[in-house]
């Protein structure tokens, strides 16, 4: 995993014309591959080949600090070893870009070039320069698209991994703020950096975090979801055990926790380990808000949750298992909303939610302009008429919408989407077994996640198991003021578990000075 | 991709087999009151059954009453409900059954086999409200009444209303019923119902469209059980009496008159809030004695006796004639239950407890010892409030003229 | 080698006692002093667990099957070891059955048994493939769960008023005798015996000097809460209705009516059975596998299917529910003592024997030596 396969490769030849060839030859002649040959004042004889893929590169860049200056310069006097020394000429004329690198194979130089750099090669020289002129058409830092707050900051991730680096590295201005970036993917050579907060993380995590990418080998790298299912702890569970996010103060908030991040070239979207169950339960604005409102809407994102998994399984098995549960109002209620109705519950149920599974992905993957089409028809053709037409009762529809917007509230989407999953199975062994099926199918999954795991931190900590650092399990449900936050929640052998000295209550009420 | 397989297949499976206890809303015939009644030496049981359609406020059409009425018989429950299925297209549903009625002949017959069903299944409660009907159960569930949509729920609703505002009855779920017919004295009561009014009955929605009807369903007298027999019946007023010493009283109206003794009219009445009694039995000659004590609290209604309130003292000669007519209460239903010789006052459970070994003696002849039992009360009144006015109101007006 | 906390075996203990005891009205043969009965068969099974800590002193490191060899010596010991797998399966497969047999008369009336009891069967065999350090968090994350529901129905029971604390009286009407009746052997074996399984898990304990006090405030925990909840139940039925019922807890819910809405809380008491039951099970599973797999070798991962094999059958021996209690209240109860009282205090007599002696007490380093 060293940064770049010290390439045994083919050496570079020391004539230009040769090299160029060899460069043109390997791309194929990519029409995007630009190869410009000129001569600079200082050495007439010698031709000098600049090489760079267009589009990688911000040409104005090449024009005004590479080619501009080595037109003008001027070699040394003692012109006699000229050999290396206009290759240090050029080095010198490059100055204004920010990096240069030395290379002598070819596959290096090729690696380089896909990277945004441009190649700079003197005749007679064996050795080339690297010119980091990096740039090109990006989409620019904006608003995050998926994980949107009110209050906070509105800096989304973009896919470029420097970028995203620099952004975490604007929130987190410390050195100990350590990024070690990794190639992977035979192709596609993806940037993967990982990011921790040295001091803070426990070691052994990080350790584990480089082994698991150590073991990645695939052609291609093209979303950080390929890298999730490589490193993740269990392949066959439906539960995320990282989390996803494309803000990078989520990213610094993990990282000051003492979590490791990964992000990728070509993701807006970072990952986040190790990862608990009850983190997927915090939103970034929880911690931008006043303690008590968040406090409230954490508690409605857990209930909103349940709700998404087993509501209409919960429906189902009332109204088709266990009636005398139900106060016999609304009982008589709905048995009066299913006259007529020509499904059982259970066919009913799986019906209305797969046909909002459908309005949901047809939305998601609709051109934007014929959205509200697909709302009136959602709304109104498949919700009321269906009503209307005795197809379904009343009361299945609620419960489907209700279901449905709750799944919403889930701040991650990955989440949100397991419990729509799950929901199906739960709402299958409803049908079957009444809450039979429900608690069976509850415990199941408890089972299921307490032997989960994410990067060695057990998935459901810190309940099960208790953490051996008390008390951080309250802050699971509740959002405490931030001056009580004396414990990083993490449940690992952090370097500093602590993240302020306790004790510092604001007095209840201050006073100006008079 | 095994797994996955098997998966499936065990899916499939289940699939196959399912459904063993599922049943769809659509497929059920909800019961709101149960009758029972003895004819011909079959139990006869009536079912008041739901018609969701009627009810709902959509499609509410009001020209269809909401619910519908039809009876079973056989040798036993189960057999009559399992009857059923050859005059209703769906299954019958008791689990929200609010109310049973038994009929008189019935409840003479005995009302062990009702109980044991109740024990033994699942789906019938235990809350469910019981009630005598004089004359046939079935009758009681036919009629309709005004102001609710369910018969059955009526009821219900307005035995827990008396409950809580009159309390000359108390609900008795079959819950309780087994409670006092396990417990030491083996008896209970169980207040009844009667059609009040002319007429065939308010059976048809056509006649809740009038401003009075014909007849309605009410509460009346209190039948007395020993083991599981109807054996006699109180009226509401020695039932209030009974209500009052076994501390089943919750509000109630309590009419006294101005100078007592059981001639005067009793022009006056107090509306009493709280009221708690306490009783201890003695063993006393070979003869039990029961004290008790009753403490209650009240606010003065309706006032028709001469007499200043404005004054500490004419008030507290109002509670001692308040206290006086309790005990005339408790009195009566104390002398009308000694006289059918059935121990619903609970006396029996209290000596029980309190002399376990003099009880072993007791408990054979019990029923010989029951009408002997002397009871002697002692009753404590005070009054919260005696209303927003001073004297009464005719005084007010003599003096207004005199002076 | 897998560990549990110390809070982790407290509310192991705490959950299995409680299992789904507080359902039935234990003890009702001395009638309105049930409560009573529990509180002696509480303190009886307090000094059991004395003994079993005793013993599980003196060797820190090892399961039941190894004191048994150490006690008994390696044949005899392993033929009780073997004894003593069957015998925690069969009490998993009781469980089992009653789980069957409750959900049939309460829920699924005509859902067949077989199903349910697989259903429930596998999923405590996954619970058991994952280990007992998963099965204790499931128990934690359990445990909220059940106080909470719990706690609901006290309250919501006496908010009903429908307890009557008379409903207790007369203390002890027919003298001491009917309740030293009901605690032995009924009682002492069934729930408070049970902590026999606990040789098993002890020393999987991190806190090995907590061992002792965390099993007796845990017992002591259980013991009142029962006691309460025997008592409770008493005052809301009475005796005579608490005999007659077959889940008189249930019966105590389905009486709850508060503001027209809250009715029919059957839920919550089907809930609790299930974890309680669930618990038991799972508890009395794992407890056989790690006998068994100390008595062949076979590690237990490899032995989850055959025992869960065997329980899903031994589940179909019995053909319905009055046998299955017959069996439980007149067979069983003849046998149990021999696992629960006999063997541990015939271990407490005997000794270590001399060639174990070292091993019992340097267990410290073979442990390490596995870590």
């Amino acid at each position: 995993m060293s940064e770049i396969k010290q390439a045994a490769g083919t050496p570079l030849s020391a004539s230009v014309q040769a090299n160029v060839h060899a460069v043109n030859a390997r791309f194929g002649s990519s029409s995007d591959l630009v190869v410009r040959l000129f001569r600079s004042d200082a050495a007439p004889e010698r031709v000098i080949a600049l090489l760079y893929i267009c589009g990688l590169v911000e040409t104005d860049t090449i024009n005004e600090s590479i080619i501009a200056p080595m037109m003008a310069m001027e070699l040394p006097p003692y012109a006699e070893e000229k050999g290396d020394l206009l290759l240090e000429s050029m080095r010198a004329c490059v100055v204004p870009v920010s990096s240069v690198k030395d290379v002598t194979t070819l596959e290096e130089a090729l690696q380089y070039m896909t990277d945004g750099r441009c190649l700079l090669m003197a005749d007679g020289s064996a050795m080339a320069l690297l010119a980091d002129v990096s740039g090109g058409n990006q989409r620019s830092v904006g608003i995050p698209q998926t994980q949107t707050v009110i209050r906070g900051p509105q800096r989304g991730f973009v896919e470029d991994v420097q970028t995203n680096v620099s952004l975490v590295r604007r929130i987190i201005r410390s050195s100990d703020l350590h990024v070690q970036t990794h190639k992977i993917g035979e192709q596609t050579h993806s940037n993967v950096a990982v990011l921790y907060l040295n001091g803070v993380v426990d070691p052994s995590i990080v350790k584990e975090v480089y082994r698991r990418l150590a073991d990645i080998d695939i052609d291609g790298v093209l979303e950080s979801g390929y890298i999730e299912e490589f490193i993740q702890d269990e392949s066959f569970t439906m539960f995320p055990t990282m989390m996803n996010t494309e803000r990078p103060d989520t990213v610094a908030a993990s990282l000051l926790e003492g979590r490791v991040a990964i992000l990728v070239d070509g993701s807006p979207i970072a990952l986040i380990a190790p990862t608990t169950f009850f983190s997927f339960f915090d939103s970034p604005e929880d911690y931008y808000q006043r303690f008590d409102i968040a406090t409230f809407i954490r508690m409605i994102r857990y209930v909103a949750y349940v709700i998404s998994m087993v509501f209409p399984a919960f429906y189902i098995a009332i109204t088709t298992f266990h009636q005398e549960m139900l106060p016999t109002t609304l009982l008589i209620s709905l048995a009066a909303q299913r006259e007529g109705v020509p499904f059982p519950g259970l066919v009913e149920a799986l019906l209305m939610e797969t046909t909002f599974e459908v309005l949901r992905e047809a939305g998601l993957r609709m051109p934007r302009a014929i959205g509200p089409a697909i709302s009136i028809v959602g709304a109104l053709v498949l919700g009321q008429s269906a009503v209307q037409a005795g197809i379904v009762s009343a009361g299945m529809v609620i419960v489907v919408s209700f279901t449905a917007i709750s799944n919403f509230v889930m701040p991650e989407f990955n989440m949100a989407g397991t419990s729509r999953t799950i929901r199906f199975g739960i709402m299958i062994m409803a049908g079957l077994f009444g809450f039979l099926g429900i608690f069976l199918s509850v415990l199941f999954i408890m089972v299921h996640l307490a032997s989960l795991r994410s990067f060695g931190v057990p998935y459901m900590s810190p309940f099960a198991p208790k953490p051996k650092k008390a008390g951080i399990w309250r802050g699971v449900f509740i959002r405490k003021p931030w001056w009580s936050i004396v414990l990083r929640p993490m449940d690992t052998n952090l370097r500093n578990p602590k993240r302020q000295g306790s004790g510092r209550r604001p007095p209840a009420q201050r006073h100006s000075r008079q | 991709m095994r797994t996955m397989r098997g998966l499936l297949c065990c899916l499939l499976l289940l699939l196959q087999t399912g459904c063993w206890n599922r049943v769809e809303l659509n497929d059920v015939a909800i019961i709101s009151a149960t009758g029972v009644d003895w004819q011909n030496g079959k139990w006869v049981l009536s079912y008041q059954v739901v018609i969701p359609k009627a009810i709902s406020s959509q499609s509410g059409e009001s020209g269809s009453a909401a619910v519908n009425v039809f009876s079973t018989t056989g040798d036993n429950f189960r057999i009559a409900i399992s009857k059923a299925s050859e005059e209703t297209s769906r299954r019958l549903y008791f689990s929200h059954n609010q109310v049973v009625i038994i009929g008189e002949s019935a409840a003479r017959k005995g009302m062990g086999p009702l109980l044991e069903s109740y024990l033994r299944n699942h789906d019938s409660r235990e809350t469910v409200s019981m009630f005598l009907s004089k004359g046939s159960a079935r009758r009681m569930l036919e009629q309709l009444v005004p102001l609710e949509q369910i018969p059955g729920a009526a009821i219900q609703r307005m035995i827990a209303n008396e409950e809580h505002g009159s309390s000359a009855f108390r609900q008795m779920t079959a819950n309780d019923v087994l409670m006092e017919l396990l417990g030491s004295a083996q008896a209970t009561s169980i207040p009844g119902l009667v059609i009040a009014g002319e007429g065939e009955g308010t059976d048809s929605v056509g006649m809740l469209g009038k401003t009075t009807t014909p007849t309605k369903v009410r509460l009346s007298e209190l039948g007395l059980i020993q083991g599981d027999k109807l054996v006699g019946w109180i009226d509401d007023e020695q039932s209030r009496g009974l209500m009052w010493l076994t501390n089943h009283i919750n509000k109630t109206t309590l009419s006294f008159s101005c100078a007592g003794g059981s001639k005067s009219r009793a022009s006056s009445s107090a509306k009493i809030l709280t009221a708690s009694t306490k009783l201890t039995p003695e063993h006393v000659d070979g003869k039990w004695l029961i004290k008790a004590k009753v403490e209650a609290t009240g606010l003065l209604m309706e006032y028709n006796c001469p007499g200043d309130l404005s004054k500490p003292a004419e008030v507290e000669k109002l509670e001692r004639r308040i206290e006086e007519e309790i005990k005339a209460v408790i009195a009566e239903g104390w002398e009308a239950v000694r006289k059918q010789g059935v121990d619903v006052t609970g006396f029996g459970t209290l000596i029980h407890k309190r002399y376990p070994k003099l009880w072993k003696q007791a408990s054979a002849d019990w029923k010989e010892l029951f009408p002997k039992t002397e009871l002697e009360v002692e009753a404590r009144m005070k009054l919260n409030s005696t209303g927003m006015s001073g004297r009464n109101f005719k005084d007010a007006q003599k003096k207004a003229g005199g002076g | 080698m897998q560990q549990i906390g110390k809070s982790q075996l407290a509310l192991l203990i705490i959950l299995f006692l409680v299992g789904s005891t507080p359902l039935f009205e234990l003890g009702i043969k001395a009638k309105q002093d049930a409560w009573l009965a529990m509180s002696v068969a509480a303190v009886a099974g307090m000094l059991l667990l004395a003994v079993y800590v005793k013993l599980q002193k003196r060797a820190p490191h090892v399961g039941i099957a190894d004191l048994y060899k150490f006690h008994f010596g390696r044949y005899i010991g392993g033929a009780f070891t073997v004894l003593t797998s069957i015998w925690l399966a069969y009490e998993s497969m009781r469980n089992v059955r009653d789980f069957g047999e409750l959900t049939t008369m309460a829920l699924l009336g005509f859902t067949p048994k077989w199903i349910i009891m697989l259903l429930i069967l596998l999923v405590s065999a996954y619970t058991a493939s994952k280990g007992i350090e998963v099965f204790v968090r499931v128990v934690q994350l359990l445990f909220p769960i059940v106080v909470i529901s719990y706690a609901a129905l006290i309250m919501l029971v006496f908010f009903s008023g429908l307890v009557k604390a008379s409903r207790l009286l007369p203390v002890m009407e027919n003298g001491p005798m009917p309740i030293v009746r009901a605690v032995f052997p009924d009682l002492i074996s069934f729930p408070f015996g049970q902590t026999i399984v606990l040789l098993v898990f002890l020393s999987l304990v991190k806190e090995k000097d907590a061992v002792g006090r965390v099993s007796y405030k845990s017992l002591a925990i259980v013991s009142l809460f029962l006691v309460a909840m025997n008592a409770l139940v008493m005052c809301v039925l009475g005796p005579e209705l608490s005999e007659l019922t077959s889940l008189p807890l249930l019966q105590v819910v389905q009486l709850v009516r508060l503001a027209n809405f809250l009715e029919r809380l059957d839920i919550i008491v089907t809930l609790l059975l299930y974890i309680g039951l669930f618990v038991k099970i799972t508890t009395l599973y794992i407890a056989s596998l790690f006998t068994a797999s100390a008595v062949t070798g076979i590690s237990h991962r490899n032995l989850v299917f055959p025992i869960g094999v065997l329980i899903y059958a031994m589940s179909f021996l019995e053909p319905n529910n009055t046998y299955h209690i017959w069996i439980g209240l007149d067979i069983t109860l003849k046998v149990v003592p021999l696992f629960i009282v006999v063997l541990p205090l015939a271990m407490l007599a005997v000794g270590i024997r001399k060639k174990y002696r070292a091993e019992a007490a340097g267990g410290n380093g073979r442990q390490q030596a596995e870590n």
